[in-house]
């Protein structure tokens, strides 16, 4: 499912944090969004996942216009999303996490007798087992270490068989390690279910590893666009970054 | 056109006492955030401190400032001691903790009061200066009332000046912005803390006294005032003092212009008031958001299924209940029936609250709705259980509607809300007498031929109440218990993954309606009448501590605690007639004793050991 976003743009109280932002997702293509911080990253994120009403532009999964739609409405029609900081269900089990996003896809939540721990058992802990985290799925989401919680997050987002993967920062927090590990899933399940993925990252290693294409934003505007090479090569791209930590 | 002034000078008049109540309360939500249950008592003491200062007095208008004065300090210096005593120690407690805390010194309050004073009405003699009336727009009006439309600004002006002109004022201003900051800063916080509760406790002591000529100070007088100053708080917006201003202006006058417009709707005008105000801006008029710490989110322990040893206790004890009239007398199995009853109320309180993460301060409205409406359709020839199941859907109804508007506000609104629509239920059934009796309720409400004898009636309550809280506790491990408790974990989250956290709320709050409705017209029927206090604060405070004694994070909690709470109470009423003033220090000392709830502590225990 393709995203397109033409002329995105936020003000907070005269600040513009996003001026007119456009790009496009392909089905199978991961495609990165970086800048430095402040950028705009995250307004930009909350735009696409309905988490903020952008002030201009529009949003299309599909050609279908689907600008300012309630998140609800986006995980209906395909859409799921990891956030920075972590959002788990604490006062469940990891599998209960994952039964819940399960059932809340298949629109079977409004069901008030059969015990929610028998349901949906098998299809949670194949979830868990792609992500790694089977072996925890009897604890308590909320004393998972971090990088748990964040695969955790998105075996609940794959739970709902989305079309489109927005990912916040999906590996903040993790030993290198265990990055590579996750965006490497990521890639496969990108390749293998055609889906889209868009996603931030302040790991360039993980960026440039993964990422079919990269936009660069840099105060609300984008300023590069292109495959990790040219990215590479761009000299506004060296600039803004000012070669820190750049690879 | 002269009618039109004259209401419009009453309404001024109303609108500065109005102010004068709430300013105190809005003063010490902004700087402390606590929500202070206790202002209508402190309000009371003002007019009997008052009362007491002012008969041995002088009269005239020069001595008659004096003493309420001199009342108002009298009261801010029991402010003062009241939070060096109490409230300083619950300050990091949930609020939830803090109204009930604070609800147990207005307790306390009301039982000293009724043993300084006396159980009468006291009024102030009225000395020719104060009966006096002004001509003003072609008719007259009490110079007195007169008066009082300058103190509302005047201490409108007073306060605006000790905020923005004076050092205090700033470093009072700057602590209600970011407390971690000013402690940083080494300012005195406990200090400035103290002084900022007795201002408010001063303001509300100022109005009670204020009152005095107009009113009689009486032991009733606490409750409609704290709900009258939630009210004006909530619409001018929580720790706004022009916001309150402005809030008692615009009810003053609806009020004053309402009871010759529409007498009748006098009690929900204020009501409507609100929810227009919050549906516009859910801040209220001045207010700003509430920077509110993330719910108990991060608190909630996980819930597992009950082990089976606990079943098995559960089985055994439902099974001796279900026999108890083979081996119990009628005054015992009265009061398993009202334990039966007060099941149901705590499971339905604790679907919302737990679960749903939303504490009702007013969860009493559902029980008196449910009460009302079962016990008149009863009468009216329908007989016992569809009345019940009337008093059932109208309590979820109303219950899904009040739902519909507080399910998005933060918690403190929520309570509040919940509060003033219970209080609401209350004055209803209080002053519609042609329906409800009034004060006199509604008399022989008794159950059909074949429910009548005790035993057959307890048979009755136990399958329909522990039933029902069976029920709504499978709902809580069904899909939807998930659903509800993933929309208080982490609504964002919630959303993500295509819930609706609001639908799910509403639900839940109908859902908890409909239980409460169910228990309380059980107990109009058990009892064999219906009175306003079944909707009154009392009840609503009664079903929040057995949810609380149980546990708010425990599936059987209400359980328990309803049983616990239910003979606790009746053991209570036999050995003392001080019950409000034991409650009361039975409720502080809870709250002193487990500041993060009583599973809180548990859990913390069972983790540490």
């Amino acid at each position: 499912m393709t995203l397109a976003v033409a002329g995105l743009a936020k003000s907070f109280g005269g600040v513009q944090a996003v001026g007119g932002v456009s790009f496009a997702v392909a089905e199978g293509e991961m495609l990165a969004l970086i800048g430095p911080n402040g950028a705009g990253k995250s307004t930009c994120f909350n735009m696409i996942g309905g988490q903020l009403r952008p002030d201009a532009g529009r949003v299309t999964l599909a050609g279908a216009d689907v600008t300012g739609a309630r998140p609800g409405r986006l995980a209906r029609l395909g859409v799921g999303r990891t956030f920075q900081v972590t959002e788990t269900f604490a006062s469940m089990t990891v599998r209960e996490n994952v039964q819940t996003a399960l059932l809340a896809h298949q629109r079977r939540i409004w069901r008030f007798a059969r015990p929610l721990a028998a349901q949906q058992e098998e299809a949670a802990l194949r979830l868990l087992d792609q992500v790694g985290l089977a072996a925890q799925s009897a604890r308590a989401a909320g004393v998972l270490a971090y990088g748990d919680v964040k695969r955790l997050e998105l075996a609940m987002a794959l739970a709902a068989a989305p079309r489109l993967l927005l990912m916040d920062e999906p590996t903040a927090g993790m030993a290198a390690a265990e990055r590579a590990a996750l965006m490497a899933l990521v890639r496969r399940l990108a390749t293998a279910q055609r889906l889209a993925v868009l996603f931030t990252e302040h790991d360039m290693e993980a960026v440039f590893g993964v990422a079919d294409r990269i936009i660069v934003l840099n105060r609300g505007r984008l300023i590069a666009e292109g495959d990790p090479e040219a990215i590479r090569a761009d000299p506004l791209v060296r600039e803004v970054y000012l070669g820190g930590g750049f690879a | 056109m002269d009618f039109f002034y004259l209401q419009a000078l009453t309404g001024l008049s109303g609108a500065s006492s109005l102010f004068l109540l709430a300013a105190g309360l809005t003063v010490i939500f902004g700087v402390t955030r606590v929500v202070n249950f206790a202002h209508g008592g402190l309000f009371m003491l003002g007019a009997y401190i008052g009362w007491t200062i002012l008969t041995v007095l002088p009269s005239g208008p020069f001595w008659f400032a004096l003493g309420v004065l001199a009342a108002a300090l009298a009261v801010a210096a029991l402010g003062a001691a009241l939070e060096i005593a109490l409230l300083r120690r619950i300050y990091r407690a949930p609020a939830l903790f803090q109204l009930l805390a604070t609800f147990g010194v207005l307790l306390v309050i009301e039982e000293l009061t009724q043993r300084i004073w006396g159980p009468d009405d006291l009024s102030l003699p009225r000395p020719p200066w104060l009966r006096g009336a002004v001509p003003l727009a072609g008719g007259r009006f009490p110079a007195y009332d007169l008066a009082l439309i300058f103190v509302g600004p005047l201490v409108l002006a007073l306060l605006w000046a000790l905020f923005t002109r004076t050092r205090w004022g700033t470093l009072v201003r700057a602590a209600t912005e970011d407390r971690e900051m000013v402690g940083a800063l080494g300012v005195d916080q406990r200090l400035l803390f103290t002084a900022v509760f007795a201002l408010g406790a001063g303001l509300a002591g100022l109005g009670g006294a204020l009152t005095l000529p107009d009113q009689s100070a009486t032991l009733q007088m606490d409750l409609p005032a704290i709900t009258d100053a939630f009210v004006i708080v909530v619409v001018g917006g929580l720790g706004s003092v022009g916001g309150a201003w402005l809030a008692a202006l615009l009810i003053g006058e609806l009020q004053a212009f309402g009871i010759v417009l529409v007498p009748q709707a006098t009690l929900v005008l204020a009501f409507v008031v609100m929810a227009a105000v919050l549906a516009l801006r859910p801040n209220g008029l001045l207010g700003r958001p509430i920077a509110e710490t993330r719910a108990t989110a991060g608190l909630a322990p996980m819930i597992r299924p009950a082990p089976t040893a606990a079943r098995a206790l559960g089985a055994v004890a439902l099974l001796l209940a279900a026999l108890a009239p083979f081996w119990l007398g009628a005054y015992g199995l009265s009061i398993l029936t009202e334990a039966a009853i007060a099941i149901l109320f705590a499971a339905s309180l604790h679907l919302m609250m737990g679960p749903g993460g939303m504490p009702s301060f007013g969860h009493a409205a559902f029980f008196g709705l449910g009460a009302y409406a079962a016990a008149l359709a009863a009468q009216a020839g329908a007989g016992m259980l569809p009345g019940l199941a009337l008093g059932l859907l109208l309590a979820a109804v109303a219950a899904a509607l009040l739902g519909a508007f507080v399910a998005r506000l933060a918690g403190v609104y929520l309570a509040m809300l919940t509060l003033a629509f219970a209080q609401i239920v209350w004055a209803a059934a209080f002053q519609w007498v042609q329906l409800t009796g009034g004060d006199n309720g509604l008399l022989n409400v008794w159950p059909p031929r074949w429910a009548g004898s005790p035993a057959a009636f307890f048979w009755l309550a136990l399958v329909l109440c522990v039933g029902t809280a069976l029920l709504l506790r499978r709902a809580l491990y069904a899909p939807f218990g998930y659903a509800l408790r993933a929309a208080r974990d982490s609504p964002l989250r919630a959303e993500a993954i295509g819930l609706s956290p609001f639908a799910l709320r509403v639900a839940a709050f109908a859902l908890a309606g409909a239980g409460a409705g169910l228990a309380g017209g059980l107990f109009g029927f058990a009892k064999g009448g219906v009175f306003p206090s079944y909707a009154g604060i009392p009840r609503s405070v009664d079903a929040l501590l057995m949810v609380l004694l149980g546990g708010v994070h425990a599936m059987s909690g209400p359980i328990v605690g309803a049983l616990a709470y239910t003979i606790l109470y009746d053991l209570l009423l036999q050995v003392t007639d001080l019950w409000r003033l034991v409650l009361g220090l039975a409720i502080i000392a809870l709250v002193l004793a487990f500041p993060e709830g009583i599973a809180g502590a548990a859990l913390r225990r069972w983790r540490a050991a």
